[in-house]
Parts: structure tokens; C-alpha cells; sequence
């Protein structure tokens, strides 16, 4: 029997090896998502980020940070991670101005805030705190709709409608800086689409498309990830004759 | 020459005005008495009148004193000069000899014309200047008589206007008149049009010409090309063609004009001629590679053609990059890669072409090709078809296995020893991690593989600036060397590092890892560089450079990084401003104007030099380099062009650099024709050099429109005679010499004596004793 064991030990050691990337150089070096707190309720977050590190190094060539890590704009780690999610509901709360500063510095810099608002209610605290930070984070510009045309739709999936758990948003909307989006902001819910229990199940059902909006809100993060990685990459001109030619042919 | 001349001059000290209102005193008393006389018998009248004549005139003659002055005068020697055109154009053959030839038996005739000379008037010969001296001007040289057989027609510069301005004046003899014999083709105020009356009748002297030449002659010619002062690579460039057609027999026909560039022919036209018009025809040419190089058009020669020698035109153009042509491939997204892109991207001078693997063999798939934005990786277009129209290649985190990429490594090397450049960055999918080992793209990294799997360290480093990458541009991320080596100490800690078995022969280690070593005991490269035939390399054993824009010390701006990667690009395409060896054409030092444009001056002209600085590795100045010359001669078509010349001995002698890194070597005197200079030095044990194209101008514009030109010469004779050379000079009509001198002179009084006085008061006595009986009281 502890034979048995071993080499059942043994064999699955090299499965794991044989399915499990590359070791990048180090921990430190894999992409990962960081989970920004500003006193929002968020109780999916961690389980949706690992989800999607999940799907993204089985769907593509990304190595993932195993684990989400959490920061606040105060944080030193904070460049650490180009990439934050400020993901819930409720009121944030008030970000004094070396917070402020600091995460603009940090966008300016290269990197991403992707704001999902959990309740996709329309003109509540958290959408309308999210729309104060973005005005104070950048007053020359504000949260425009993307249009269906951008990059962000085709970094690697051809995503046509940018649903999450709900669908009550039809479009992104972002702050640009320099053609760059710094900061995208969807109302559907994107991560909650994602999260788990600790079961394993979903932890939320998903309207009212069911399991292929779920789907849908899947490539819509993974495209997000994308976005934050190859920015604009998918808008270089090589491509543009074949994702034409995809969109004809009724992608999604 | 003097002659005589006799006159009666005053010797009384009176002014002129005082003579004449004596004389008028005189004649108005002489007028007062006539006519007191009146009523008198006109016998006794007259007699009365006589005598008080006689008497008015012995008294002017006490009061002005008369006398009688003889002069012998001298006249200013005088001298005609006949000029003649020595310029190439006069070189040209026609009825078997050349106008040249026809020219100066016209000034042998003119020194012995009896029409011309005089004993006071010389015959002097003078020959248009080769070419303009150092402050621009066109002045004639003195033509000796025994010299006339020598002469040779070389002239680069015909204006004659210019030139008869410059004529020397002489102090001791006057300018009779100027006889131009010449061809009329003039490429000053003179061919032009402008008006030159004016300034011709300035000389003061009549302004014989005689053409030599028959306007009746047949030729082509390329009359001028026009193209952009440089051109940019893989851009098209267009030479736009005039071709001149002269003399009869040339419409409609149809005759090939060819462009060609160091020597190889890149593209071919016809033109459709006509008779005496211009006709204008466009080439177009896309370079491939950037650098220096001499373009030429030609056409062949033709049967009947006056010369040849115009069918020609070279000229050197510098191919530059527009934008640095970027081949980025990752073999999976990562910040490394974004932070790289947007840098490239964000640079106007860069042209980025990027290529991620987005997915895997392995990678799960859950959506139909039509769902996804992939493509696939077009491997043979970028490896095969279009690898040599990038400046760089970057391979990042790139591993080339799964695409059955093995069979373009060997083009990959290619491309890097024919001039291309490669960066390798790291990864777990670079170097040995890659399977990069013992491949053809192995051969020309800075670095050498064969590191045990997994060949990476994953602790997080923060790599140390070696001696060379203290000074070398690349890791130089501040002016002061002290700066840099400190603020590339404070950059962020890489996240790991690939581990490779040692830097390569030849390669510069620029950053190692503070603790590991290689297989030699030596501290692991992280960042190295090498020259790889004529191309670049750069290994970066790390793929977390994005760390010193997002995290680096500029708080954001990631200053050090764009730094870093600016000067990495700007080194790879061998940027000149980064050549170790900079080789300089001073060709104009005299004039203070240097030309960028490689062209030298005319056959023969001593001057010019070629200035080289050469550093090391390291940058910093190398003394004591060997610097060797040598010249390439590019080879005109053929047909056209000046014959070959031995070149073994014409390059500059090798020398040393001094302390400064510099070495400087007068410029050889070269005939006409186009050259590839280069200096060549070994420069920290790595061959180094650097060359420059010199085209050496010969006579085109002379011979761009080699037709005589009467109108010009007819224009040109200002008060003088418009003649053929046939005509000769007999009967030129010179103008009479205007200063002139006293050599002599005597005077001898007249009448001033006692008895004139005498005779005076006698006379009136005589007539008022007269008066007094004939009843006048």
C-alpha cells in the first residue's frame, strides 16, 4: 500500500510538472492582479482573481502569480503590481493626497485600474465615489464609453458584448492618457461572474444570460488582462485584415 | 610714341579771365575810335585806324608779354590682351583638332599682328583661370608665348565677364582693347543673361571676340538630376533627369538612361528625345540598406555624339533611416515585453513590428478560431521574406522550438553578419531555456550556452556596472561615469537572472551578477554585447528591466530605462554617433566649408584632409591605434567617365592616434572620378572602421552644354567686333592711348622789347598828328 502510495505520489509529481508552466524567473516575475482596497466591501475579489489567473495560464501563454495580492495606494509593494482591481460595493473611502498622488504616479507609469462595480446599480456610492477618484485622480480627463472598435474588445478574444454577472452596461468606460486606457470601469460585474466558493461552486448565478454570459464575462476579463500586458498589440496594423475578416464571419 | 606741338602762350601774370578783358578792352577802344571815324574819307580812315591798331597791339603785347612755347609730347604706352579659354569645354575635338588648339593659334597671330602691335603698344596673352581661387574670384593668369604648346583645356569654371574684370591692370600702360577668343559657353553673369553692359563698359576699352567652335554639332547631354539631399531607407527616391539634346538628327529617337549605385545598375529608363529642348525623365529607386553611396546616371554613348564625356553624372547620397525598423517577438505576454513595447511604440523614430505567442500547443481551447484575435505566427514572412528590411530584431523571452522555427536560425545569423542587429532578452523561454544552445543564432550572441536545465536563478539581483559598462553608451545613464555607475546602482532588483556558461571571445560584459559565477570563475554576464560581423548583438540575461521604468528611481518618469533601451537601439544600428571609429572629410578647409555631401574638389586641387578618432570598447579616446587608409575606386560605366588609375599608392600613410584618439592625413590629389575612403583600426583586439564616399568633381558643368554659343560672344563684344576665330585679328579697331605726358618744352618771347613799345607810341604819335591835320580835333 505505501508503495502504491509513492508511486501514485510519484506519477502525480510529474503529471503536475508535465501540465504546470514554466517556472519564470522567480515568483516575482509572473503576472499577477492586485487587488486594490479602498474601503469598498468586496467579498469576491480574491477568489475571482484566482479564477482568472486560473483561466488565463490554461487558455493562454501567461505565466500567473499562483495568489492575488491586496494593496492600498499608500502601500510601497504598490509598484510592485501594474495591474489593480478595485472590485465591490459600497463607499470608498476618502483617499488623502499622497494616496491619491501615489496611485496616479503608479497609472501614469504603466499601469491599469480596472474598476468593477459588484451591484451594477446605477448612481450609487460606490459608482458615484469611483466617478470622484477618477476626477481627482486625472482632471483634464474623465470616464468616456469606449468605443466598440477598441483594442481592449480584441486583445484575444473578439468580445462583443462586455458583459459580467449582470448586463446592464453595454459598453466600457475609461480614462485615456496618451492613447493608453488607465483606467477601464465596468458596472456589470465582471469579477463576480468569476468568483467562487469555497466549494469550488460559483458563487453567484449569472443574468440573464446564464453560463455562456458567465463565459463571455470570462473572456472579457481575460481580455482585460491582455489589455494590461500587450496594450494596443492587437490594433497593430498585421492584424487588422484578419480580425476584419473574423468580425464578418460573426465572432462574438 | 611722342610728337611736336608749337603754341603761343603768356608769360604776363595774369589770370585767363584778365587776359580776355584786356583783349576786350583793346578791341572795344580799337571799336570806339572806328567809329569816331565815321564822317572821314574811308583813305583817311583807314590809315588813321591802322595806326591806332598798330599802336593797341604793341600795347598787349607789353601787357601780356607773349612768347612762342614748343612742346614734345609722350604718349602712354599701351597694351592689347587677348584672353583665352583654357576651360574644358574648349578641350572638345571637331574637324580634327580640338577648339583649344584653334584658340591659341589665334593668339600666336595675334602677338605678330601688325594691326595689334606698335612700338608703343604690346600684345599681351592671358588664359581663363582653371577654376575660381580660394576668395571666389576668377582672376586670368598670364599665358606665356612659349608656353602656348603646352597648354591643356581644363578649366572647370567658363565665366567670362567674371574673368575680364579680374584682369590685371598695369600702372604704365593703357588698356587699347580685349580680345576674347573663346567658345561663348559661359556659365556666369555672361550665360546667364543677365545684362553685362554696364559693367564691360567699366573696362573702358573695346571688346573683341572670336569664337571658336562649330554650333552645328551634335551632342547629348545630361544636363542636370535632381534628388533629395539624402534619402531614407526602403523609401523611393526619385532622380529626376534632364537630358538636352543638341544639334539636329536627335527627335524622336529613343535612348536609354541608366541609374546606377556603387557601381550596379538599379534602374533603367528610355527617354524620347527632341531637337534642342530639354526632355526630363524620372528614376526611382528604393534603397534597401542605409549608408553612404555614389548614385551615377549615364546614357551610352552615341554614334555622331560631340563627346561622351556629358553623358555622365555621379554623385554621392547618404541613405539614413527614417525610422528604426523593430522586429519584437515574446514568446509569451509578460510586463517585460509591455514595458518594452510601449517604449518602442511610443518613439516616433521607431517603426515596431511586434510578435507575441498568446497561446501555447497546450493551451486550453474553449472558443473556435473565429471567436479568438489570434493569427497565425507568420514565421517564413518575418524569418525568411522580410528579415533584412528590419534594423533589429528582438527575440524576448522567446523560445523557437515550437514553431519549427530551427531551419530560419541559420538566416537569422545571416542577417546579423551582413549588418543586421539582434537582442536577446531573458526569460525561462531565452538562452538555454530557449534550446538556443548550440544553434546557428548561438554562434553570434555575446554569451555561451550549454547551462544544465534550468539554467535560471530566480533570486532577485541587483546587477553590477563592469569597468567597460561603466563608459559604454549603452549602460551610460548619465554624463558623469561616477553618475551612472551610481544611478545604475540604484535601479530596482531584477527578479532573476538566466544563467549562461560564459561571455564569448570578443564580446564586452557590460553588467554582472554580484555573486554568481560563470563556468570560467569569472562573475556571470547579465548584459553583454558583441559585434558579429558587420552586425550587433545584446544579451540581457534578465526579462525585468521593466522594473527600472515602473519602480526606477525617476518616480515614474522611468527615465533610466528609456535610457537604457535608447542607447541599446542607438548601438545595435550602429547609430554613427556610437562608431568606434569616425573617419571625417574636411574638403574645403581652405574656403571654411566643409562639405557633407562628399564632394571634393576638382582634379588636382591640393587640399582637404581626412580626420579619424577612434575610442575603445569602453568609449573612452584609444592612443596609439593603428589607422590605415585606403582608397576603392568605383567604377564609371562603361565608355564614360575618366580611364582607371593605379590606387595602390594614392591612400594616405597609416598612423597613429594620439593621446586624444585622433589622427588626421592630408587628402591624396585624385583624379576626376568617385572613391570609397576608409580607415580601418583594430580597436580593443575588434577590427573597426569607418569610410566615406569622395567624388572627385571633374569638368560636367563644362561640358554639360559644350555648343558654342554666338549670341553669348556677340554679347560679350562691347564696343568692339563680334568676329570667328577664322577671321582673325586684323583691323580690331583699339582705342587711342588718353594719357599723355610732356616729355619737353621751350618757350621763346615774342615781340617784348623796347621798340615794340616804340613802335607802338610812334604809331599813335603818328596817327594823332594825322588827326590833328585832317581836321579832327
Amino acid at each position: 500500500m505505501t508503495r502504491l502510495l509513492v508511486i501514485a505520489a510519484i506519477l502525480m509529481a510529474v503529471m503536475l510538472m508535465a501540465t504546470s508552466p514554466a517556472l519564470a524567473l522567480g515568483d516575482a516575475d509572473r503576472f499577477d492582479v492586485a487587488l486594490l482596497s479602498l474601503g469598498q466591501v468586496d467579498a469576491d475579489g480574491q477568489s475571482a482573481v484566482e479564477r482568472l489567473g486560473w483561466e488565463l495560464e490554461k487558455r493562454t501563454s501567461v505565466v500567473v502569480a499562483p495568489h492575488a495580492v491586496n494593496v492600498t495606494p499608500s502601500d510601497p509593494t504598490l509598484r510592485r503590481h501594474p495591474l489593480l482591481v478595485l472590485h465591490g460595493t459600497g463607499p470608498l473611502a476618502p483617499l488623502p493626497e499622497q494616496g491619491l498622488d501615489a496611485l496616479r504616479a503608479h497609472l501614469e507609469a504603466g499601469g491599469l485600474l480596472f474598476i468593477d462595480a459588484a451591484d451594477g446599480k446605477v448612481d450609487d456610492a460606490f459608482d458615484r465615489d469611483v466617478r470622484t477618484l477618477t476626477r481627482r485622480l486625472f482632471p483634464r480627463a474623465s470616464l468616456a464609453p469606449l468605443s466598440a472598435e477598441h483594442v481592449l474588445y480584441k486583445t484575444f478574444y473578439l468580445v462583443g458584448a462586455p458583459v459580467g454577472r449582470v448586463a446592464q452596461d453595454r459598453v466600457v468606460e475609461a480614462v485615456m492618457l496618451d492613447g493608453r486606457a488607465v483606467v477601464l470601469y465596468s458596472r456589470n460585474d465582471v469579477y463576480g461572474a468569476l468568483a467562487r466558493d469555497k466549494l469550488g461552486a460559483f458563487s453567484h448565478g449569472v443574468e440573464p444570460g446564464g453560463e455562456p454570459q458567465r463565459e463571455l464575462a470570462l473572456r472579457l476579463a481575460l481580455n482585460i488582462a491582455m489589455y494590461a500586458l500587450c496594450l494596443d498589440y492587437k490594433a497593430d496594423q498585421v492584424h487588422v485584415p484578419f480580425l476584419l475578416q473574423r468580425r464578418r464571419t460573426g465572432g462574438p | 610714341m611722342s610728337d611736336e606741338l608749337t603754341r603761343i602762350v603768356s608769360h604776363a601774370a595774369l589770370s585767363r579771365a584778365g587776359t580776355v578783358l584786356v583783349c576786350l578792352v583793346a578791341v572795344a577802344t580799337l571799336g570806339l575810335w572806328a567809329w569816331s571815324l565815321r564822317r572821314m574819307p574811308l583813305p583817311r580812315r583807314v590809315t588813321l585806324l591802322s595806326l591806332r591798331a598798330v599802336g593797341i597791339a604793341a600795347a598787349l603785347v607789353v601787357v601780356l608779354q607773349p612768347a612762342l612755347r614748343r612742346e614734345r609730347r609722350a604718349h602712354m604706352p599701351s597694351r592689347v590682351v587677348v584672353l583665352v579659354d583654357e576651360s574644358a569645354s574648349m578641350s572638345l575635338p571637331e574637324h580634327g583638332r580640338t577648339r583649344l588648339d584653334t584658340a591659341l593659334d589665334v593668339a600666336r597671330r595675334a602677338v605678330d599682328d601688325p594691326s595689334l602691335r606698335a612700338p608703343d603698344r604690346s600684345v599681351e596673352l592671358y588664359a581663363l583661370p582653371p577654376r575660381a581661387d580660394h576668395d571666389g574670384k576668377l582672376t586670368p593668369v598670364t599665358l606665356p608665348r612659349q608656353a602656348l604648346d603646352a597648354q591643356t583645356a581644363s578649366g572647370t569654371d567658363t565665366r567670362l565677364v567674371e574673368s575680364l574684370e579680374r584682369l590685371p591692370r598695369s600702372p604704365d600702360r593703357d588698356l587699347a582693347g580685349v580680345i576674347v577668343v573663346s567658345d561663348g559657353a559661359d556659365h556666369g553673369l555672361l550665360g546667364s543673361g543677365a545684362d553685362v553692359r554696364e559693367r564691360l563698359l567699366a573696362l573702358d576699352a573695346p571688346i573683341h571676340t572670336l569664337m571658336v567652335g562649330d554650333p552645328q554639332l551634335r551632342d547629348l547631354t545630361i544636363d542636370h538630376v535632381a534628388h533629395d539631399d539624402f534619402a531614407f531607407v526602403r523609401t523611393p527616391i526619385s532622380f529626376e533627369v534632364e537630358v538636352r539634346a543638341v544639334g539636329g538628327g536627335w527627335q524622336g529617337r529613343s535612348v536609354p538612361v541608366v541609374l546606377r549605385r556603387d557601381g550596379q545598375v538599379v534602374a533603367t529608363t528610355q527617354v524620347v528625345l527632341s531637337d534642342g529642348a530639354p526632355r526630363k525623365v524620372s528614376l526611382r529607386h528604393v534603397p534597401e540598406r542605409v549608408g553612404e553611396f555614389v548614385f551615377d546616371v549615364s546614357i551610352p554613348p552615341q554614334p555622331g555624339e560631340l563627346t561622351p564625356r556629358n553623358n555622365l553624372s555621379r554623385f554621392p547620397l547618404r541613405v539614413v533611416r527614417d525610422r528604426v525598423r523593430v522586429l519584437q517577438v515574446c514568446g509569451r505576454p509578460s510586463w517585460d515585453e509591455r514595458f518594452l513595447r510601449s517604449l518602442l511604440k511610443r518613439d516616433p523614430n521607431i517603426d515596431l513590428v511586434s510578435f507575441f505567442i498568446l497561446r501555447t500547443p497546450s493551451s486550453v481551447e474553449v472558443a473556435s478560431t473565429d471567436e479568438l484575435s489570434l493569427i497565425q505566427f507568420p514565421t517564413d514572412e518575418l524569418f525568411r521574406q522580410s528579415l533584412h528590411t528590419f534594423d533589429l530584431v528582438v527575440l524576448q523571452n522567446f523560445d523557437f522550438g515550437p514553431y519549427q522555427m530551427g531551419i530560419y536560425l541559420p538566416e537569422i545569423r545571416r542577417y546579423v553578419e551582413e549588418g543586421g542587429a539582434l537582442a536577446m532578452l531573458g526569460g525561462e523561454l531565452s538562452f538555454d531555456g530557449g534550446g538556443w544552445a548550440n544553434t546557428a543564432v548561438e554562434g553570434v550572441l555575446p554569451v555561451e550556452l550549454g547551462v544544465p536545465a534550468p539554467a535560471i536563478d530566480t533570486h532577485a539581483v541587483h546587477a553590477r556596472l563592469t569597468t567597460a559598462g561603466k563608459t559604454h553608451p549603452l549602460t551610460a545613464l548619465a554624463l558623469d561615469v561616477e553618475e551612472s555607475a551610481r544611478v545604475f546602482g540604484e535601479l530596482p532588483a531584477l527578479d532573476g537572472v538566466n544563467l549562461v556558461r560564459r561571455a564569448r571571445a570578443g564580446a564586452t560584459v557590460l553588467a554582472v551578477h554580484p555573486t554568481l559565477l560563470d563556468a570560467d570563475r569569472q562573475p556571470l554576464p547579465i548584459i553583454a554585447v558583441r559585434e558579429a560581423g558587420k552586425g550587433r548583438v545584446l544579451s540581457v540575461g534578465s526579462d525585468s528591466t521593466w522594473r527600472w521604468a515602473f519602480e526606477g528611481p525617476a518616480q515614474g518618469t522611468g527615465r533610466p530605462y528609456e535610457r537604457f533601451w535608447e542607447s541599446a537601439i542607438r548601438w545595435l544600428v550602429r547609430d554613427p554617433a556610437l562608431s568606434l571609429l569616425r573617419l571625417d572629410l574636411d574638403l574645403d578647409r581652405d574656403s571654411g566649408q566643409a562639405s557633407s555631401r562628399g564632394t571634393a574638389s576638382p582634379v588636382g586641387r591640393d587640399e582637404g584632409q581626412a580626420s579619424v578618432t577612434a575610442v575603445g570598447p569602453d568609449y573612452l579616446p584609444i592612443a596609439g591605434a593603428k589607422v590605415e587608409f585606403s582608397l576603392e575606386r568605383i567604377v564609371d560605366p562603361e565608355g564614360l567617365g575618366s580611364p582607371s588609375v593605379d590606387l595602390a599608392h594614392a591612400a594616405p600613410e597609416a598612423g597613429a592616434t594620439d593621446e586624444r584618439g585622433h589622427v588626421d592625413r592630408p587628402l591624396p590629389t585624385l583624379p576626376e572620378g568617385a572613391y570609397r575612403f576608409v580607415a580601418s583600426s583594430t580597436l580593443g583586439g575588434r577590427p573597426a572602421r569607418d569610410e566615406k564616399i569622395l567624388v572627385v568633381a571633374g569638368t560636367e558643368r563644362e561640358l554639360a552644354d559644350p555648343v558654342p554659343r554666338p549670341a553669348l560672344m556677340k554679347a560679350l563684344a562691347v564696343g568692339g567686333e563680334a568676329r570667328t576665330a577664322s577671321q582673325g585679328t586684323s583691323g580690331l579697331s583699339l582705342r587711342a592711348p588718353r594719357e599723355v605726358r610732356v616729355a619737353a618744352s621751350e618757350d621763346r618771347p615774342l615781340w617784348t622789347s623796347p621798340l615794340t613799345l616804340f613802335v607802338g607810341f610812334l604809331a599813335l604819335a603818328l596817327a594823332w598828328w594825322l588827326g590833328r591835320r585832317w581836321g579832327r580835333r
